[in-house]
């Protein structure tokens, strides 16, 4: 909302007042002042002049060559200029050498225009940014004094205050309510005269005939319509004075007619709506809702579907405005209009601000009716601009036009002020200062409320433009803006310090342990140790994402949670992998040519049945590089690393496997599934030849993706402590020849059985380590030779070598006979 | 040859023997060099048969100069080696020696990404300010994210924050603030919480991403005013920006707060002189908060007379911009590991 302070000037005195200061003090009472622009300041050197001869450029067609005065002492200026439309005797802008004009993007030099020395430049409104479409020099009222600075003679310099409003004030979106905002502030009289309109049109209705019969069919929609009709109009381009105001506060003059229903909107905020009378269709005015087909060709000239929520203004046929969001060109006042009908009206938030998103409009009387307008003022906002119609008409075309200042009203303007009860220690409650209630008392009446002490209370009034004021906390705020934010202390809660919170019976648990945060700590610190970097990317993914992946099309994944208004289509779903963003980070680092990368991140996946707390892992390329030897990051160095995840969680019997369902983007034989109980925890694998080809991966590209929800579940709380072993361990090493396709995990498994069947080898049995693979010229063709080391050990006695070559004859048989193993 | 020939033959061949192993320079070789004069047949040995020709009133005067040369060259011998044993000692000292100033194995350890940073100093400020942890979904329903927070359907509260919709009950949270609901519905009261997390809003430039992280703080018990705000809010002001930093609290609105307001931190970078980061006003706008308002917490089934509580919230990034001057938000997603490594 753009504040002029010189239009504020009109309803209150602040033209004594630093703008800076005053900015400040409304951004310290709740309206945020963004920026002050300062409108035609620093521009003493673009003055008012006068033309005191005009003759032909010799050597240009086009130029004509005039002598200036300009006020300056001295001879008179000579200046080049191309404009057609001035004559000896008229007084113009003139730019002298070293100005800037606002509406050009360079300064002015003295130079030489076709041989002959122009001495600054002759301006036309769109130079100065006072007009849009300067056809012309700006030429300018004789009474300006010569020499003069442009803009102050024009009456033009202003500060325009640009505010940002919260939703809640919407009256303060007129010059108006933040003037009542400043009279509170700075303890000042508004202007109440301007109030007056100095306008009586009662009995005037007369001599018009045809007009409009008006029936509101939606009063829910519309509370109050209030219509006048104008006859003898006479179409004309605002008076400066009225252009200016406009342009200060951004809004395009267009003829006076839409200007002075602009006007009365940034006034008093109070939108209206002017039809040419004569392109309405039969004498009726209809407010009701839209019928189903029904179109209605907008002031912007788009075509908009009406839907039967939509309200709308409709003549004896046809929808004419979309109520309260935009009036339809096909009655849009025009050069030719000679008759108008002014609607000022009511218009219910929620019907506004529905139609208005339908259509994707948002106007300047949209955005006021969604946030509520004062109910009370609609009858005088109506007047107000009859009475400036007919002002301005008279000084634009000589004659005012015919009024009939209201041929219709259903409704009337609000009248009964809400009455709320303020209890002063409350307030002192709430707020934590005391303000006693004779303060809170004047505060509130500075804000436009009738108060009432009674029984220590505060009775309130609250005028109808303050629609946010409806309960007594709203009026503890009110105080608390005016007793001034900084007069509240800074003290600290006395309760609750470290009050463990519990959870009801029936509740959702949302708080978060402490060894939960502790343990995915625990888990960031671990992989960042390990060198990784920690990724955060967005939560969402996109139909090609599932392409990439090779998904089935019955893979859960592709039942991801879909977003209706994504910002662009490959963000259109929310992740059910965390896979694709990081594929998208090796991409982003392979392009800075960066070819070693390790990334984790912990984001959520997101499924129809909740949202599941997720690692994922990709690494690629060099794990160490150093001037004594690199070594590359292989399958099992993610697999150990996930594997030491459990560590957090004090899990011991996670088992890995070849997964049942292979994940399509993984190597089929490079891809490993952890579990706990059956249950799945995660999987790790290289990514898939014919998903590396497509991605364009020249290496090969580990991955693991980890669901730490599982992890959580499966976590053990306290683990019981192992004694260190009094008696000492006896170590034996064997070379087994082994089937090259038969997994370790068998012959693990196997020497685990025989553990738990088995008591004289189970009961010694401590450990069992691989520490060599080997496969090539030494084993046959088929085999490869496990290295395994076994600990035997016993709790209470120190082992006897027969005891431990028993148990390695049982041992070595059970090998040979269950997975094929012996000796070699 | 008498007592005294024997003495000088001695003294000599000692003499000579501690000359030899002088100037070997090996282990090996000063062995040789003690054997031949120590040795079962060494020179010393040999001169054994003389203690025959010697009286018996000599003999111990002449044992006592063998044993005397004995031990001076053994002496010799255990100096000499004991000499190598430093050489040898220094030589492979010497060849172990590596040029130190050849770069060390690094482990390449950070702290994590710097949104993570921010997030987790938040979390332990208002750990230590005695706040607990509470988290929800990010899918939520309108319910939670707007009407239980006194966004009326309608309303054009609505408009401050652009929502992305699943269906047409489903969203993204628009803010943490749906946890505080979730939080006040299932916990006896006092409560005393923060929630961090990810919040989606449809907007995205420099300094808005269409996903962001957020810390949202709720404390509700009896006789709670905004003083207390203002405290708990300074004590975060001073623990995360500095000893010293002060706080201005600005009129402001929030359905779901009432009173609100905006809550500015003395400018960082100027100590609130004012400078381009603050735009010369010398405050940073880095919180919103306000007193909770009656409504959400009749949406909570908390009884509004007897309970008042405070809330406030505040953007991870905007934070970690701040602090670490960054000025382009989309940095922080893009994962380029020249960004990531430095922190």
């Amino acid at each position: 909302m753009k504040v002029s302070i010189s239009w504020l000037n009109e309803w209150i005195e602040v033209a004594d007042l630093d703008p800076e200061q005053l900015a400040e003090r409304l951004t310290m009472v709740g309206l945020e002042v963004d920026g002050i622009e300062y409108r035609g300041r620093g521009h003493d050197d673009i003055v008012v002049g006068e033309i005191l001869g005009i003759e032909d450029h010799p050597d240009a067609d086009r130029l004509v060559v005039c002598e200036v005065d300009a006020g300056t002492p001295g001879e008179p200026a000579t200046i080049v200029c191309g404009a057609e439309n001035m004559k000896v005797g008229d007084r113009v802008p003139v730019a002298l050498p070293g100005s800037s004009p606002p509406g050009v993007d360079f300064s002015i030099d003295a130079r030489e225009v076709m041989g002959i020395q122009s001495q600054g430049m002759l301006c036309s409104g769109e130079e100065l940014d006072l007009e849009d479409d300067g056809q012309g020099l700006l030429i300018l009222d004789e009474d300006l004094q010569i020499g003069d600075p442009i803009f102050e003679a024009l009456g033009v310099c202003d500060e325009i205050l640009e505010i940002d409003l919260t939703p809640n004030r919407a009256d303060c979106l007129s010059h108006l309510g933040v003037a009542r905002e400043v009279a509170a502030l700075y303890d000042r009289p508004l202007r109440s005269e301007r109030l007056d309109i100095g306008y009586r049109f009662e009995g005037q209705q007369e001599g018009i005939a045809g007009v409009a019969e008006l029936s509101v069919i939606d009063e829910q929609g519309c509370p109050h319509y209030r219509m006048a009709v104008l006859d003898e109009v006479e179409t004309a381009p605002s008076p400066q004075w009225l252009q200016q105001r406009l342009r200060s506060v951004g809004v395009r003059p267009i003829n006076h007619i839409v200007d002075i229903t602009n006007y009365v909107l940034m006034d008093v905020g109070q939108p209206l709506h002017a039809f040419d009378l004569d392109c309405l269709a039969g004498p009726e005015i209809v407010v009701r809702r839209a019928e189903k087909g029904e179109q209605l060709l907008g002031i912007d000239h788009q075509e908009y579907d009406l839907v039967p929520e939509d309200l709308v203004i409709a003549d004896g046929e046809r929808p004419v405005a979309i109520a309260g969001v935009m009036g339809g060109a096909d009655s849009e006042v025009s050069d030719s209009t000679s008759r108008i009908l002014l609607e000022c009206a009511h218009f219910d938030p929620t019907t506004v601000r529905r139609s208005a998103k339908r259509h994707g409009l948002h106007t300047e009387s949209s955005h006021r009716f969604e946030r509520g307008i004062d109910g009370g003022a609609v009858s005088h906002a109506l007047q107000r601009a009859v009475a400036l119609l007919c002002d301005v008409q008279k000084e634009t075309s000589g004659a005012p036009p015919q009024v009939c200042p209201d041929v219709g009203a259903i409704g009337k303007d609000r009248r009964t002020r809400r009455s709320v009860v303020l209890d002063p220690t409350r307030s002192a409650a709430i707020l934590g200062v005391d303000v006693d209630a004779a303060r809170c008392r004047k505060y509130l009446e500075s804000i436009g409320l009738e108060v009432e002490l009674k029984e220590g209370e505060l009775q309130c009034q609250v005028p109808t433009f303050r629609g946010d004021l409806r309960r007594p906390v709203d009026l503890v705020e009110e105080v608390a803006r005016l007793h001034g934010y900084d007069a509240i202390p800074a003290t600290l809660p006395t309760a609750a310090v470290g009050e463990p919170h519990r959870l009801q019976e029936d509740g959702e648990e949302t708080i978060v342990g402490r060894q939960e945060r502790a343990n995915l700590d625990w888990i960031r610190g671990l992989l960042l140790n390990q060198g990784l970097l920690e990724a955060i990317n967005y939560s969402f993914m996109g139909e090609e994402d599932f392409e990439r992946l090779r998904l089935a099309a019955d893979d859960d994944r592709r039942m991801a949670p879909k977003v209706a208004n994504p910002l662009v289509k490959s963000q259109a779903y929310m992740r059910t992998t965390l896979v694709p963003s990081l594929l998208d980070n090796l991409e982003t680092n392979f392009a800075t040519r960066r070819q070693d990368v390790a990334l984790f991140e912990i984001g959520r996946r997101y499924f129809g049945t909740g949202e599941v707390r997720t690692l994922a892992i990709a690494v690629t390329g060099r794990r160490q590089h150093h001037w004594s030897g690199d070594r590359d990051w292989d399958f099992f160095d993610l697999k150990g690393l996930v594997a030491s995840l459990s560590r957090a969680w004090n899990i011991d019997d996670t088992k890995w496997r070849r997964p049942a369902d292979l994940e399509p983007y993984l190597h089929p034989g490079v891809q490993a599934e952890w579990t706990w109980k059956e249950q799945s925890l995660g999987v790790v694998g290289q990514i898939h030849p014919a998903v590396a080809q497509s991605e364009k991966l020249e290496q090969p590209v580990f991955v693991a993706e980890v669901d730490l929800e599982a992890l959580v579940g499966a976590s053990i709380r306290h683990k019981a402590v192992k004694t260190p072993p009094k008696y000492p361990e006896v170590v034996r090493d064997f070379a087994l020849l082994y089937d090259r396709d038969r997994p370790y995990a068998e012959l693990r498994d196997a020497v685990e059985d025989l553990a738990e069947q088995e008591e004289s080898f189970g009961s010694i049995f401590e450990a069992l380590e691989l520490f060599d693979v080997y496969e090539g010229e030494q084993v046959p063709p088929g085999r490869r030779s496990l290295a395994i080391k076994i600990t035997y050990r016993s709790a209470e006695t120190t082992l006897e070598e027969s005891q431990v070559e028993a148990a390695d004859r049982q041992l070595l048989s059970h090998l040979e006979e269950v997975v094929g193993a012996h000796l070699r | 040859m008498n007592v005294e020939e024997l003495e000088k033959r001695l003294a000599q061949l000692a003499d000579t023997a501690v000359a030899e192993l002088g100037e070997t320079t090996e282990r090996e070789e000063a062995i040789q060099v003690k054997n031949r004069y120590l040795g079962r047949t060494g020179s010393v040995q040999q001169l054994m048969p003389v203690m025959r020709e010697i009286s018996n009133e000599e003999k111990p005067r002449a044992g006592r100069a063998i044993n005397q040369r004995k031990n001076q060259i053994e002496e010799a011998f255990e100096d000499k080696l004991d000499e190598l044993a430093q050489l040898e000692l220094k030589r492979r000292m010497r060849e172990e020696s590596v040029d130190i100033t050849l770069p060390g194995r690094r482990p390449d350890v950070g702290l994590g990404h710097p949104l993570r940073q921010v997030e987790r100093e938040l979390i332990s400020i208002f750990d230590e300010l005695g706040f607990e942890v509470a988290e929800g979904p990010e899918i939520e329903t309108d319910y939670y994210n707007f009407e239980a927070l006194n966004f009326p359907p309608d309303h054009p509260a609505r408009d401050m924050q652009d929502t992305f919709v699943l269906t047409d009950d489903r969203l993204l949270r628009t803010h943490t603030s749906p946890v505080q609901v979730r939080t006040m519905k299932a916990y006896d009261l006092p409560i005393r919480i923060i929630s961090p997390g990810r919040v989606y809003r449809c907007d995205s430039d420099l300094t808005h991403s269409p996903v962001f992280h957020q810390v949202e703080g709720l404390l509700v018990d009896v006789g709670v005013s905004m003083a207390d705000l203002k405290g708990i809010l300074t004590a975060f002001a001073q623990r995360c920006f500095g000893e010293g930093t002060q706080i201005r609290f600005r009129p402001s609105f929030f359905p779901f707060t009432e009173p609100s307001a905006e809550v500015d931190v003395e400018c960082i970078f100027c100590d609130g002189e004012g400078c381009r980061v603050c735009s010369d006003t010398g405050w940073l706008e880095v919180l919103g908060a306000g007193m909770v308002d009656p409504n959400v917490f009749k949406a909570c089934g908390i009884d509004a007379d007897t309970y008042t509580g405070f809330a406030f919230g505040l953007g991870v990034e905007r934070i970690a911009m701040l602090k670490q001057g960054i000025s382009d938000i989309r940095r922080f997603f893009e994962n380029d590991q020249r960004f990531l490594e430095q922190f």
